[in-house]
C-alpha cells in the first residue's frame, strides 16, 4: 500500500513537471520553416509559368485553393476553381492553342512575403512568341497565398498588364 | 497472551511510528495536518486563479489582435481595389492577354479609370491614422502603416499627375512611364497592407494555438497539483489517523484481554502524546490489577480451604452430639422425663440445623475450590421430582399445603448429576412449602423449551420484591419472610445456583409481592 502511494505521488509530480514545461519555439527551426515556405511559394510561380507555357490547365488549377478568387478588373471576378478554370480557358490567351508563347518571369522582380500560414506573391509574366522571338505581352499578378492542409495555394489573384521595364 | 495485530491495522508502520514519536499533543498534530491541507487547497486555488488570469490576458490580447486584423484587412481590400483598377490601365496590352474579360463599366476610358484609381488611393492614407484605426498600433505595425501612408500619398500625387498629362495627350509616352511608377507603388502598397493583415492573422492563429497549448499544459498542471495535493492530504490523513487509531486499537485489545482476565501482556505504544500517556496508564493499571487479582485469588483459595477444613472439623464433633442426643431421646439408656425430652429435641433440631449449615458451607467451599466433580449421567427428572416431593410431603400435609406435579414426558430424561439436581429440587420445594401459608398450593411443572428442560416450582406464598430477585442467589441472603421465620441458612439458593450453573444451566425467579413466587431452573436438554 505504501509503495503504491509513493509511486502515485511520484507519477503525479512527474506529470505536473512535464505539464509545466512549455516548449519554447526553436529560432533555427523557425528560420528553416520560413525558408521552406519561401521555396514552396516560389514553386507556385514556377508551376504557373510552366502551366501557361505548355498550356496545361490541370497543372495550373492545382495551384489554386478551392474557394480562391481571380480578379481582372473591378467587379470582374471568378470565384472557385470551376469558374477560374473557365476564365483561363475562355477569357485568357495564355491557354489559347493559337498562341505560341513561352511564359517567362524576371526572377529579380519576384516578391514574396510570409506571415504564419499566409503570404503574398508578386511576379511578372513575359509572354514570348517563340515563332518570332518577340515579347507579345507583359502582365503582372498580385496574389494572396495560404498554407492549406500543409500546401501553399493561391487564394486571391489580381491580374494586370504592364509595360516592359527594368 | 501475545498481542494479536488486526489485519487492516497500520500500527508499527515506520511513517506512522515517526509521527507518533513526535513530541507534540494530538491536538497540535491535527492542527498541523489541517493547516497543511489548507495550504495545499490555497495553493490549488491560487494556481487556478493564475491560470484564469493568463487565460483572461490571452482573451484580451486576442480581442486587440482581431480589432487590428479587421482594420488591416480593410486596408488590404482598399489596396487590392486600387490594384484591380490599375491592372486595366497600367499596361496597354491588358485586353490583349485578356480579350475575353468584360470591360469595366467606366466608359472604357482610361482617364475614368485613372480618376477612380486616384479616388481609391485617396481613401487609403487617412485610414492609417490612429484616430481612424481606433487603436494604437504596435511599433512594427506603425512603421508599415507609415510606409503605406507615404506610398499612398506618393501614389495619390502620381495619379493626379497622370490625369493631368493624360487628358490633353492620351498617347503620351509620359503617361505610360507614370503608370509604370504608379503600378510599382500600388504593388508595394498592396503588399504592405497584405503583410500587415497576414501578420495579425498569423499572430491571432499563433495566439489561439498558444492558448490551446497553454490550456493543455495548465490543465495538466492543475490536475497534477490538485492530485498531488489530494494524495498528500490523503497520506497525511492516513498517517495521522493511524498514529491515533493504532494505539487506540492496541489499548482496546489490551483492555479486552484484561476484561477476560488476562494480565500477561502490555501495550507497546511509541507515541509521545496523550495516547502514549494513556498506554502507560493502561500498563500500570494492568500490572496493579494483576497483582490485586493474584492476591484475591490467594485469599479466596485460603478462605475455601479454611471453610472446608473448619466444616470438617465442626462436623466431626457435631455428629457425636447428634448421635448421642438421638440415643438419649430414643431412651436407649433409660427413660427421660418430659422436660429432658423437650431439651433433647431442641438439641437435635439445632444440631441438624447446624449440620445442614456446615454441609452447605462445605459444598460451597468445594465448588469455589473447584473440587466438585459432577457424576454425570442420564436420569429421570420425573423420579427426582417425586423423591423431592416425598421428602417435603409430610411437612406440606401438616401445614395444609397442596403439592401438584405436572411432568412433561418430553422432558423426562436429562443428563446430569442426579444427586445434585435432586438437591436443587429439594431446596426449591422445601422453600416453597416453607413460605406457603396453610391452604396454599405448590405446583411443580417440567417442560421442554427451546432446547432446554425447564423445571418450575410455584407457590402461593408472600412473594418476593423485585429488588431481592438477584440478591436471593447470593450466599447468606434471605428475604424478610425467611428472616422472620428464623429458618434456613441463606445458602440453599446460592448452592442451587452453583449446581445448576455447573450443569451449564441457569436459574431465576419470577415473583411479585403478594402474588407468590415461581423459581425456574433450566438445564440443557439431552441431544438426540
Amino acid at each position: 500500500m505504501r509503495k503504491l502511494i509513493i509511486g502515485g505521488v511520484v507519477a503525479i509530480v512527474a506529470l505536473a513537471l512535464v505539464a509545466c514545461g512549455d516548449s519554447a519555439p526553436d529560432p533555427a527551426a523557425e528560420q528553416a520553416r520560413l525558408q521552406s515556405d519561401y521555396w514552396q511559394i516560389d514553386q507556385i510561380e514556377k508551376d504557373f509559368h510552366h502551366a501557361t507555357t505548355i498550356k496545361n490547365i490541370d497543372l495550373m488549377m492545382g495551384l489554386w485553393a478551392p474557394n480562391a478568387t481571380l480578379t481582372v478588373g473591378p467587379g470582374v471576378t471568378a470565384t472557385g476553381t470551376d469558374e477560374i478554370r473557365g476564365f483561363w480557358l475562355t477569357k485568357s490567351l495564355a491557354f489559347d492553342p493559337a498562341t505560341h508563347w513561352i511564359s517567362d518571369h524576371p526572377a529579380y522582380k519576384l516578391e514574396i512575403t510570409v506571415a504564419g500560414d499566409r503570404g503574398t506573391l508578386h511576379f511578372e509574366c513575359h509572354y514570348v512568341d517563340y515563332d518570332n522571338s518577340h515579347v507579345d505581352v507583359a502582365t503582372v499578378a498580385d496574389m494572396d497565398v495560404a498554407r492549406i492542409e500543409g500546401r501553399w495555394l493561391i487564394t486571391n489573384f489580381v491580374a494586370g498588364s504592364t509595360e516592359l521595364r527594368p | 497472551m501475545a498481542e494479536t495485530r488486526r489485519p487492516l491495522s497500520r500500527a508499527h508502520d515506520p511513517l506512522v511510528d515517526a509521527v507518533g514519536r513526535l513530541p507534540a499533543r494530538v491536538h497540535t498534530k491535527l492542527l498541523i495536518a489541517f493547516l497543511g491541507t489548507s495550504i495545499l487547497l490555497v495553493a490549488v486555488g491560487l494556481l487556478g486563479l493564475r491560470v484564469l488570469g493568463q487565460s483572461n490576458d490571452r482573451v484580451g490580447a486576442l480581442g486587440g489582435l482581431q480589432e487590428r486584423n479587421f482594420a488591416y484587412g480593410q486596408l488590404q481590400r482598399d489596396a487590392a481595389y486600387v490594384r484591380a483598377l490599375m491592372a486595366e490601365n497600367a499596361g496597354r496590352s491588358f485586353y490583349k492577354v485578356w480579350p475575353g474579360a468584360p470591360r469595366s463599366n467606366l466608359g472604357a476610358k482610361a482617364v475614368a479609370i485613372d480618376t477612380a484609381t486616384a479616388n481609391a488611393v485617396d481613401r487609403i492614407g487617412p485610414t492609417t491614422a490612429v484616430d481612424r484605426l481606433g487603436f494604437t498600433p504596435p511599433a512594427e505595425d506603425a512603421h508599415t502603416l507609415d510606409l503605406i501612408r507615404e506610398k499612398s500619398d506618393k501614389l495619390s500625387a502620381l495619379m493626379q499627375e497622370i490625369i493631368q498629362v493624360h487628358k490633353p495627350d492620351p498617347l503620351s509616352r509620359n503617361v505610360v512611364g507614370l503608370r509604370q511608377r504608379a503600378e510599382g507603388l500600388a504593388i508595394d502598397l498592396y503588399q504592405d497592407a497584405a503583410v500587415l493583415a497576414n501578420r495579425t492573422t498569423a499572430q491571432i492563429e499563433d495566439l489561439i494555438a498558444r492558448n490551446a497549448r497553454s490550456y493543455l499544459s495548465s490543465r495538466n498542471l492543475f490536475i497534477g497539483v490538485a492530485s498531488t495535493a489530494l494524495v498528500l492530504a490523503l497520506v497525511l490523513g492516513f498517517i495521522l489517523s493511524w498514529s491515533v487509531i493504532g494505539p487506540i486499537q492496541q489499548i482496546d485489545a489490551r483492555l479486552a484481554a484484561i476484561a477476560a482476565g488476562d494480565f500477561s501482556g502490555h501495550v507497546d505504544v511509541v507515541n509521545r502524546d496523550e495516547l502514549g500517556d494513556l498506554a502507560a496508564n493502561v500498563n500500570r493499571m494492568n500490572d496493579e490489577l494483576s497483582r490485586l487479582y493474584d492476591e484475591l485469588e490467594a485469599a479466596s483459595r485460603h478462605k475455601s480451604e479454611f471453610l472446608a477444613n473448619m466444616s470438617h472439623e465442626l462436623r466431626t464433633p457435631l455428629n457425636a452430639i447428634l448421635g448421642f442426643s438421638q440415643v438419649l431421646r430414643e431412651e436407649m439408656f433409660g427413660p427421660v422425663n418430659e422436660k429432658q425430652a423437650e431439651y433433647l429435641d431442641d438439641i437435635l433440631a439445632s444440631g441438624h440445623h447446624l449440620l445442614s449449615l456446615i454441609n452447605d458451607v462445605l459444598d460451597l467451599s468445594k465448588i469455589e475450590a473447584g473440587q466438585v466433580q459432577l457424576a454425570r449421567g442420564p436420569f429421570s427428572l420425573r423420579e427426582a421430582l417425586e423423591q423431592g416431593v416425598v421428602v417435603v410431603r409430610e411437612r406440606a400435609n401438616v401445614d395444609g399445603v397442596r403439592i401438584d406435579v405436572t411432568a412433561d414426558p418430553a422432558a423426562d430424561v436429562v443428563e446430569g448429576d442426579a444427586r445434585r439436581i435432586q438437591q436443587v429440587i429439594f431446596n426449591l420445594l422445601s422453600n416453597a412449602v416453607k413460605f406457603t401459608p396453610p391452604g396454599g398450593a405448590v405446583d411443580v411443572t417440567t417442560a421442554r423449551v427451546n432446547g432446554e428442560v425447564w423445571v418450575s416450582v410455584s407457590d402461593t406464598g408472600p412473594g418476593i420484591a423485585p429488588e431481592d430477585h438477584e440478591r436471593l442467589f447470593d450466599e447468606f441472603q434471605q428475604t424478610e419472610a425467611g428472616i422472620a421465620q428464623r429458618e434456613g441458612t441463606g445458602l440453599g439458593l446460592a448452592l442451587s445456583k452453583r449446581f445448576v450453573e455447573l450443569h451449564g444451566g441457569r436459574i431465576w425467579v419470577e415473583s411479585e409481592l403478594g402474588r407468590g413466587s415461581t423459581f425456574v431452573f433450566a438445564l440443557p436438554a439431552r441431544s438426540g
